[in-house]
């Protein structure tokens, strides 16, 4: 699968249906289209459409043009994919993920961790220590966590990650 | 303006053929002329016109050793060719399209230390981790 096609895949699972439906519109337009006629064009309803724009453009995917009707003295909004910068949007988007999981490695590293071995529920060293080593949910005793295996996870996710970003920064360097 | 307007019966059922194929990664000019049912010299023309008016883009590739024009849709085919950022990682991760993820840090309401989507996103890996 090519990179496009994950994205859309992304988009469907996290965004919905119509993202996705309306992501692949723009993609089939040479050029940009009207809210309205992408509602036309999809047989959807122009508030479904206009949602899932709105949703897109949250993330940089797609932009717009704003004109206003000489005649109904309303604005017209044209609609389009990101194109020139969507490539530099996601690779900013796979940073911020890569700070995340940064963050949340050296929470990891950093703190103690207890569980229930009844209900499963996970308490720091101090939230355990002010419940008294027992569960505030079921009163069962606190056993010691080994977090090691979650550290490992975390740091090789997080070098992946930044093995791609270091390579994919370098070829929209050289490409523009 | 709309992609299908002003366009031939013959070139709006070529435009079809490439839109849907352009979904899968494009079509090789060869398999639409046998699709079409025509010959190379007026699926050419055809291309040509769509090339001319911006609906359509070839890009030479390499098919069992010979050089050949594969046909994308535009807007589709420009993030083809420019889009080749790994996603195959970073898609699995809740973060990548999370709404909070510019108010989210250590400390704060939203956070990666207590994210439920994160935690179980990370429970799958582990789960993963240790089958192997």
């Amino acid at each position: 699968m090519n990179s496009l096609n994950v994205l859309i895949s992304v988009i469907s699972n996290e965004l919905g249906e119509d993202a996705k439906k309306v992501f692949e519109a723009l993609l089939d337009e040479q050029d940009e289209i009207t809210d309205e006629q992408l509602a036309q064009k999809l047989n959807m309803k122009v508030n479904d459409v206009r949602r899932a724009l709105y949703e897109l453009s949250r993330l940089n995917l797609t932009i717009y043009r704003r004109v206003r009707d000489k005649t109904t003295n309303w604005y017209v909004y044209y609609w389009r994919i990101n194109t020139e910068e969507l490539p530099s949007i996601i690779l900013q988007r796979k940073r911020s993920v890569l700070r995340k999981i940064l963050n949340r490695l050296e929470y990891e590293q950093n703190n103690q961790f207890f569980i229930c071995p009844f209900d499963g529920s996970r308490y720091t060293f101090d939230e355990a220590y002010e419940n008294g080593f027992t569960c505030p949910r079921c009163g069962g005793e606190l056993q010691a966590l080994d977090n090691s295996q979650v550290i490992e996870i975390l740091r090789r996710i997080a070098e992946r990650l930044q093995e791609e970003i270091n390579i994919e920064e370098h070829k929209l360097s050289s490409s523009s | 303006m709309s992609t299908s307007s002003k366009l031939s019966a013959e070139e709006l059922k070529a435009y079809n053929i490439i839109r849907e194929e352009s979904v899968k990664g494009g079509i090789l000019q060869p398999e639409l002329w046998k699709k079409l049912g025509i010959n190379s010299k007026h699926g050419s023309r055809i291309i040509l016109k769509l090339i001319k008016k911006g609906l359509v883009q070839r890009i030479l590739v390499e098919h069992n050793g010979r050089r050949v024009y594969k046909l994308l849709t535009t807007t589709r085919s420009i993030l083809v060719q420019k889009f080749n950022i790994n996603l195959n990682l970073v898609s699995e991760i809740p973060c990548f399209l999370c709404r909070e993820i510019d108010k989210c840090s250590l400390g704060n309401y939203f956070s990666p230390a207590t994210c439920p989507k994160l935690t179980s996103y990370i429970l799958t890996k582990l789960n993963h981790f240790s089958k192997t």
